[in-house]
């Protein structure tokens, strides 16, 4: 006998058609790309959705992108679930690496788990206080957060690039890096001669970990609340200032992580710009995943078989380098487009449907 | 031949499969042009659900709608907009950040050249609109600055614009105060005159007799009666709507005949319900460990002062409130009720007073200390404040019990499910509990905030505006909660427009008039009148030495 009212009619049309329809919309750009921009069509297509899977070298390192990615995706969710945005992700990504590959540096001689604890929890620890200081501000003074959090990010990136260019330049190397780091520090690799270690591990065992920590447990239950309602958390009695201040530090911690294995796991060094927009890609699989924990694990593994699918068929055929960053453009931008629109002006939904 | 009527409903079906549920189960119904139709039920009894199918915002299972007898499909609120019918809903959507002009415009805007927004027509527009009805309201006004009648009126205003030839209103005089009730009455009948169908979806009886022409009576789903209002009775209308098969009790039977217009004496009305204390009783023995301090609670308002800009919108408003009393609080809208709900929920820190609890200044004004301290509060503002909308039903149920149902920091599901169900069961509440709670009735969401904030612990509740929307029965049962604290030693504060309320639960009543207690009465002493007198500002603060008698009787 329940009376529905006006707003259920449209809830947004139950966005998980939309993702795949935004998805599929992608792959078919991707398509006409590959065979508009491409003098062999076939073997583009073929190396793109065929390359990931081509040999253990590309599907390892997918995998590993995709673990990545994943970890930072739940920085994004659960910051995102408890309705404050964290925009700095990759700046946060990029100065724990760095931080991570000093600590290392500094201390070669440490045993392994030392090391490795210690850099990983000082890239933690660099990325929750970036994060958290933008909660804190929003807090005290209520400046957004958005805006905070991608300015000190903006800011920050020059910097890294400039430390590993500079100071900090491996000055043996062609590359513009930081030297590497000792081998015992670095994290097991699993499938040689890819980049995939046991960071994957740990990342699917953040996503569970993460899912009972927002649907099982009176904090997560009080996060969701304020994400959904401030007033009514407000009045429900939930201090809503923790809640503004304590997702923004576990999502820059959890870019901090993403960093901290970026550099430990996948390149040993801190390379300059090494995050290739993996705090922004983040962001798009965090919005694949609607923010749920257990679904960003197909959203990193679909968003990192498109990327490697561009960069395989980059390598393979005559297929420009530009093309590949097109593709992987309109690749973000479908996806951002169709979930974050609605979401960035949820106040404009109900008046169209009612007025 | 007569003309056919302007809209027939024939068989009318809705059925939601998600939670079960059949809202209309073939349901007739005939609106005639130049009349008013009220359209009463209980809560969730089918009604919005009826007329969202009316307006094109729900798409029926099954049926047929005839408008001037030729039949129409009504996919989407546009092909009800096209032909004329037009809904103002229960808790009408805006933009808060928005003028009234641009919201009353949303979706009929007037362009002028360039296709650019012409202002200063729109607010002429408006203002020729508002000012041939009657209704006087600022243009240029914030939404968010906006009383909730004043809400609705601007909703009226954006109907109105579109030359409704069907009007639907859902509740619509919910929010408002007497005068604001005259005024809509009068605007409704000079739109029957000019021959617009009307209907009036409303759970207050008094307006049924008052304006209505016909009246169709809902119960779960189906019509049960369908009358002319010169052959039926209020008493006629209540016994449908409980249904002949449920048990009325001595205190539905009374409620009704109050609602139903009996002589609003203020005494005798205020008799009729204060004299079913006895049945209150027996609840409350259940749950006599509530709260077991509390026969020595006061909460006192000291010299509390709350400006807005230079206005002193709560002007050294000193109240107390003893364990074991209602206090109603009660006065024109905008007359600074609204400040008092949010001093006594925390919300907001008085300029200058405090707030005292057992003779003890409170340390902060945040509605988690309030809350921490034994202060529970109903909100006006159901919506916004009272319940997360897009949250399940359970998640909003379990706000206030998140710390006892969980073991280190983890909820025991099954322990949440349990108390979430005995809630359901205990208020009647009519809605699936994983669903987001914005599926849920008008009715039915007061129904979660006050199971929610009567269950449990309290020394004082603040009840705001609490019987909006509430049909007969959630209403009794919500007075005889709100008599059974009071026996229990709680502090209980009732802040109502509806003077028929306040009346008939408080045991003293304070009227406030532009910021100030313009008035505290005795029980002996209140009668309608007199209320509306110091409502109204003809009398003020003849009552220092009232209040002082009355704090020693406590």
């Amino acid at each position: 006998m329940a009376e529905k009212p006006a707003a259920s009619r449209t809830p947004v049309r139950s966005r998980t058609p939309g993702t795949v329809i935004a998805l599929l919309a992608a792959l078919l750009v991707t398509v006409v790309l590959l065979v508009a921009g491409s003098p062999s069509p076939l073997r583009a297509l073929r190396a793109f959705f065929g390359g990931p899977f081509s040999n253990i070298y590309y599907l390892g390192n997918m995998l590993d992108g995709a673990g990545l990615l994943l970890i930072a995706g739940l920085g994004v969710g659960l910051a995102f679930r408890a309705g404050v945005f964290n925009l700095g992700g990759d700046g946060q990504i990029y100065i724990s690496g760095l931080v991570a590959a000093i600590v290392c540096l500094a201390i070669p001689e440490a045993p392994a788990a030392a090391g490795i604890v210690l850099a990983t929890g000082s890239a933690v620890l660099v990325g929750a206080l970036l994060a958290g200081v933008c909660g804190l501000f929003k807090y005290l003074w209520d400046t957004d957060e958005l805006i905070t959090s991608f300015l000190i990010s903006a800011a920050l990136v020059p910097t890294v690039s400039f430390l590993i260019a500079g100071p900090l330049r491996n000055q043996q190397s062609n590359l513009l890096t930081t030297v590497r780091i000792a081998e015992r520090f670095r994290l097991l690799r699993i499938l040689p001669p890819s980049n995939l270690n046991l960071a994957l591990f740990a990342a699917l065992l953040l996503a569970p970990a993460a899912y009972f920590l927002l649907y099982h447990t009176v904090r997560g239950y009080e996060l969701r609340i304020t994400g959904l309602n401030r007033e009514f958390a407000r009045y429900g009695g939930i201090a809503v200032g923790a809640y503004t201040v304590v997702p923004m530090a576990i999502s820059g911690g959890l870019h901090g992580l993403t960093g901290a294995f970026a550099v430990l796991g996948t390149h040993h060094a801190a390379i300059e710009g090494f995050t290739f927009g993996l705090g922004w890609n983040a962001i798009a699989v965090a919005l694949i995943g609607r923010n749920h924990p257990l679904l960003l694990v197909p959203a990193a593994l679909v968003f990192a078989y498109m990327e490697a699918g561009s960069k395989a068929a980059m390598l393979h055929t005559e297929f420009s380098f530009e093309l590949a960053s097109i593709i992987q453009a309109v690749i973000f931008f479908m996806i951002t487009a169709q979930v974050a629109l609605p979401r960035l002006r949820p106040r404009l939904r109900r008046p169209e449907t009612a007025a | 031949m007569q003309a056919p009527p302007r809209v027939q409903l024939r068989s009318i079906t809705t059925y939601f499969p998600e939670n079960d549920v059949t809202a209309n189960d073939a349901v007739d119904m005939d609106i005639e042009a130049g009349t008013i139709h009220a359209l009463v039920g209980e809560n969730g009894a089918g009604k919005s659900t009826l007329m969202h199918v009316l307006s094109g915002f729900t798409a029926s299972s099954a049926g047929r709608i005839m408008v001037d007898g030729r039949t129409v499909q009504l996919n989407a609120p546009a092909d009800a907009l096209t032909r004329g019918i037009v809904m103002v809903h229960q808790h009408p959507a805006y933009v808060p950040g928005f003028r009234v002009w641009e919201n009353v415009l949303l979706g009929i805007e007037c362009t002028g050249p360039a296709k650019l927004l012409d202002r200063s027509a729109a607010v002429t527009l408006i203002a020729q609109t508002a000012a041939r009805y009657g209704v006087s309201i600022d243009p240029n006004a914030r939404m968010q600055r906006l009383a909730a009648s004043q809400i609705h009126f601007v909703a009226l205003l954006g109907a109105l614009l579109r030359r409704p030839r069907v009007l639907i209103l859902d509740e619509p005089t919910a929010p408002c105060t007497e005068p604001e009730v005259a005024l809509m009455f009068s605007l409704l009948r000079s739109l029957k005159s000019e021959g617009t169908a009307i209907v009036l979806i409303t759970h207050k009886l008094k307006e049924v007799m008052e304006i209505a022409d016909r009246v169709t009576v809902m119960r779960a789903g189906a019509v049960v009666g369908c009358m002319s209002l010169c052959d039926t009775s209020a008493a006629q209308i209540a016994a449908l709507m409980i249904g002949e098969d449920c048990q009325v009790g001595d205190f539905d039977r009374r409620l009704v005949e109050a609602l139903a217009g009996a002589p609003h004496g203020g005494n005798t009305n205020a008799g009729a319900v204060a004299g079913t204390g006895s049945s209150a009783a027996g609840t409350a023995s259940a749950r006599r460990s509530r709260s077991p301090h509390a026969r020595d609670t006061t909460l006192e308002l000291h010299k509390v002062t709350v400006y807005v800009g230079d206005l002193a919108v709560l002007d050294d408003i000193s109240l107390s409130a003893q364990a074991g009393e209602v206090l109603g609080v009660t006065g024109i809208r905008e007359n600074g009720l609204e400040f008092l709900e949010d001093v006594l929920s925390g919300s907001i820190t008085p300029d200058r007073g405090v707030v005292l609890l057992d003779g003890k200044p409170v340390k902060r004004y945040s509605p988690r200390h309030f809350r921490h301290i034994g202060i529970s509060y109903i909100p006006t503002d159901r919506i916004l404040r009272g319940a997360s909308m897009d949250s399940t039903v359970a998640e909003n149920l379990i706000l206030l019990h998140r710390k006892e149902l969980q073991t280190g920091g983890v909820l025991r599901r099954k322990d949440v499910a349990a108390f979430a169900e005995e809630l359901k069961q205990r208020y009647g509440i009519t809605g699936v509990l994983h669903q987001p709670m914005k599926r849920l009735s008008g009715g039915n969401i007061q129904k979660v905030i006050l199971s929610r904030e009567l269950s449990g612990l309290r020394k004082v509740v603040v009840f705001s505006e609490p019987s909006w929307g509430l049909d007969l029965r959630s209403r009794d049962l919500m007075y005889s909660e709100m008599r059974a604290l009071r026996d229990e030693g709680a502090v209980v504060i009732l802040i109502s427009a509806d003077i028929d309320e306040v009346l008939g639960l408080s045991d003293r009543i304070a009227v406030m008039y532009r910021g100030r207690i313009a008035g505290l009465l005795q029980a002996e002493q209140r009668t309608r009148e007199r209320i509306g007198e110091f409502m109204l500002g003809f009398k003020e603060r003849d009552i220092t030495a009232l209040e002082t008698r009355g704090s020693q009787d406590g």
